[in-house]
């Protein structure tokens, strides 16, 4: 049942879960961290539209009603390095990460008609690290402070076909995570002084439940809708000190994940175009979380060009995709007070085929920045290359494909 | 054609992981830091005294000092009783000496000069554990008005680094026929009007210091030629009990803080630390006593000073000290300018209010040994140079 691939596949997939490791940004300091929009492997070269995408080899994970469409059982897996060059009026710097963006795995219950998909990814994510040396007399030290964590969640999505044309979904979702903050001294010359370190860290969980639906108006031309209430994580403090013996303790307050809703359209063009287009707000204003004023909203357009091989057995080379994207997204954020904080990313992708019948590597690169000088404290000039691979097989195949 | 995917791949992984090809950096300084509040602080700082009072108990007994005190100095005047007990009754005095060991003097500049001691014979019975210059001379005729012996006293001193060094110094003073009888009375155990022998001093502006009985070398004591039978020979009878006398007739000036060994001078302080938040850590902390030397009376031995803390609020009437608390001591030498004092252990449970802060008592250690006096400088004095702690600490961030 499992076949070789499909363990490489998972292996790859558990391997880079366990490596994780977080770069920095200046922005992910406020509320939960900077918050991640994945879609699915063949957006991101899309500028990160998708979610009326309903490719047959496409997994989608902000869309559960794309699932229905998917006629075999898939592993999906991402991974992301990214690279940022952070720049202030003051100082630059460099800070890069690797990561996945999500994993997930897709059984058919009833082929393209019920579907039901499990995964993991990350909602958001906070890693900055200041440090500066000073000295006390004639004693150095180096001060740091430190925040890292975010918000991850596991997910089992139900996607059903009730009708030809009519797409429905809804995902329960489950939130993780931890936010910690760590301040600590190190003094360099003088071994009777003691090296202090305060770390706060807030665990939380919740759950949530996001519905998705698709609407084929034509046989090219899909439009979509997702939507996710608000969610309330609850928040539980630990404390860690090393040589301090008070702690200025603060009630824990909850944190909030605000609503969220998209709409996308996708429009096929003699079956080798694709465009598709993507409208997605985070009501990031009706938070309390720190330093958001407005809410986040993301304008998402890509273009996509192939021989149109997406079915199952169609030609290697049919079914190579390029792919041109640019997002634009008001981050919700102020900084400093009056001045908003946008991010701008161009991006190119490729969907090659790998040998099997059902599999598909998506590669994208992307560009952009976050933040300008002329507005804002900081920009941030952002290069991500993504990997994703999905792989499907026939389990528990009953017929063949429409 | 067929490899253009391949190339394109290979491109954009060149490009994205060639992006983030250098080392990480963290962002240096907190100028970009958007919550302050997660930043903590390195500080240091100087704290002076909330409260600060010196104040003087009852004089300390001298008699079981290591030291014998004659003279007069810096407004006091010392006499010395010795008394022996135990003059063997089996031998023939035909002659006497006493003989006593110098430890030092206190006296100022390098001038010599010298006074002339006498002895005399003790009318009133006396003990050392509690004798004192007040009761004894009360009601007069506590000593013979005449000498048994004198001697010139003169202002050297003597160094005791080793105890059989050469450069111990020898007061010898012969006594008369009068004095001679005196110890052939002491000899006859069947007599109980041995009260021993006065030390004065006329015409003193220096003190002489000597080792008395309660030392393992060199006490007081009285060198006796003798005849055994038809043997003449030499026996030493070392004193059995002493002590010195001390009286006041010019009161030290107001101001400083004083710390001394006989006439009860103790110091309370406390300083306010609320500029230091709860959270901290205390690194380092460092009580400063700037000494008057023009008011302190400090031997080459030094003077060591007893830090202990105070169990409640200072009064007058009830200095309660908190025997299980922090304790440390600390040495005034002679040409010490600035006392330090370690206080981190003390400072770090006030500042998390573990232990509440009644502030501290600095008193001597060796209570009625001798006349050593420390001067310090007061907010009165000049509040520059005023006790003070020199903190030096770490604050966690506060998120309140």
């Amino acid at each position: 049942m499992w076949s070789s691939r499909l363990k490489l596949l998972l292996s790859v997939t558990l391997v880079l879960v366990s490596v994780h490791a977080q770069g920095q940004s200046f922005y992910s300091q406020r509320g939960l961290g900077l918050v991640r929009q994945f879609v699915s492997g063949q957006s991101i070269g899309l500028g990160g539209a998708g979610l009326a995408l309903s490719d047959k080899i496409t997994v989608n994970y902000l869309n559960p009603a794309a699932l229905a469409n998917l006629p075999v059982s898939f592993v999906s897996g991402n991974f992301r390095h990214a690279a940022t060059s952070l720049e202030s009026q003051a100082q630059d710097a460099v800070i890069s990460s690797t990561n996945v963006s999500g994993v997930q795995f897709h059984l058919p219950l009833q082929r393209e008609r019920i579907s039901l998909g499990v995964g993991l990814m990350p909602y958001s994510e906070v890693e900055y690290n200041f440090e500066s040396d000073g000295a006390v007399g004639a004693t150095r030290f180096t001060e740091t402070v430190e925040g890292d964590g975010g918000v991850n969640n596991v997910f089992v999505s139900l996607a059903v076909r009730p009708f030809n044309r009519l797409y429905l979904g809804a995902s329960g979702l489950f939130y993780f995570g931890s936010l910690r903050n760590k301040w600590t001294v190190i003094f360099q010359n003088e071994p009777t002084f003691l090296n202090t370190r305060q770390e706060v860290r807030r665990h939380f969980t919740a759950a949530g439940v996001r519905f998705g639906a698709q609407f084929e108006v034509t046989p090219g031309w899909r439009l979509a809708a997702v939507f996710s209430p608000a969610v309330n994580l609850d928040v539980n403090k630990t404390v860690t000190l090393v040589n301090v013996d008070e702690f200025a303790d603060f009630p824990d307050s909850d944190l909030e994940i605000p609503a969220a809703y998209g709409f996308g359209t996708a429009v096929f063009v003699r079956k080798k175009l694709l465009f598709a287009a993507d409208y997605y707000v985070e009501q990031w204003g009706n938070s309390v979380a720190d330093g958001y004023t407005s809410d986040s909203r993301r304008i998402s357009l890509g273009v996509e060009y192939s021989a149109r091989g997406n079915r199952l057995n169609s030609s290697f080379l049919s079914k190579t995709a390029w792919r041109l994207g640019f997002m634009h997204r008001e981050l919700g954020l102020e900084d400093p007070v009056g001045e908003k904080v946008t991010e701008t990313f161009g991006s190119f992708g490729l969907g090659v085929p790998i040998k099997w019948t059902a599999a598909r590597l998506d590669f994208a690169l992307e560009a952009g920045r976050r933040g300008s000088l002329s507005s804002n404290i900081v920009k941030e000039s952002v290069v991500r290359f993504s990997v994703t691979a999905t792989v499907g097989e026939r389990w528990f195949f009953r017929g063949g494909p429409r | 054609m067929k490899r253009l995917p391949q190339i394109a791949i290979v491109a954009m992984a060149l490009a994205g992981l060639l992006a983030g090809c250098k080392q990480d950096d963290a962002i240096d300084g907190f100028d970009l830091l958007s919550n302050p509040a997660d930043r903590g602080s390195v500080d240091s700082t100087t704290i002076w005294t909330a409260f600060e009072q010196t104040f003087e108990d009852s004089v300390r007994k001298t008699g079981s000092g290591s030291f014998l005190e004659l003279g007069a100095f810096d407004g006091l005047e010392t006499q010395i009783l010795l008394r022996f007990d135990s003059v063997p009754d089996t031998v023939q005095v035909l002659a006497a000496k006493l003989l006593l060991n110098t430890n030092t003097i206190y006296a100022t500049g390098d001038a010599k000069s010298s006074f002339r001691a006498t002895v005399h014979k003790v009318n009133i019975p006396w003990t050392e554990g509690s004798v004192a210059y007040d009761e004894f001379h009360t009601g007069g005729n506590s000593f013979d008005a005449s000498a048994i012996s004198s001697a010139e006293i003169f202002s050297s001193a003597a160094d005791l680094s080793t105890s059989d060094s050469l450069f111990i110094e020898t007061l010898k003073l012969d006594l008369s026929p009068a004095g001679l009888e005196l110890v052939r009375n002491w000899a006859d155990s069947t007599r109980s009007d041995n009260h021993g022998i006065l030390i004065d001093f006329e015409g003193s502006n220096f003190i002489k210091e000597f080792l008395s009985q309660n030392g393992s070398i060199n006490q007081p004591r009285l060198e006796l030629d003798v005849m055994r039978g038809t043997v003449r020979d030499t026996i030493l009878s070392v004193a059995d009990a002493d002590a010195f006398l001390v009286n006041r007739v010019v009161e030290p000036a107001g101001g400083p803080l004083f710390v001394d060994n006989v006439f009860g001078h103790q110091t309370a302080l406390r300083f306010d630390l609320s500029d230091i938040p709860r959270e901290s850590t205390i690194n380092n902390a460092v009580l400063k006593l700037n000494i008057l030397s023009s008011q302190s009376n400090v031997k080459n031995s030094g003077f060591t000073v007893w830090v202990t803390t105070l169990a409640d609020s200072f009064t007058t009437e009830n200095v309660r000290v908190d025997s299980s608390g922090f304790t440390t001591t600390a040495t005034v030498g002679k040409q010490t300018t600035v006392l330090e004092i370690p206080l981190l252990a003390l400072l770090q449970v006030w500042v998390t209010e573990s232990v509440q802060n009644h502030g501290i008592l600095l008193r001597t250690i060796s209570p009625g040994s001798d006349i050593t006096r420390v001067a310090m400088q007061s907010n009165a004095t000049d509040p520059l140079l005023a006790p003070r702690v020199e903190v030096e600490f770490s604050s966690a961030p506060n998120s309140n």
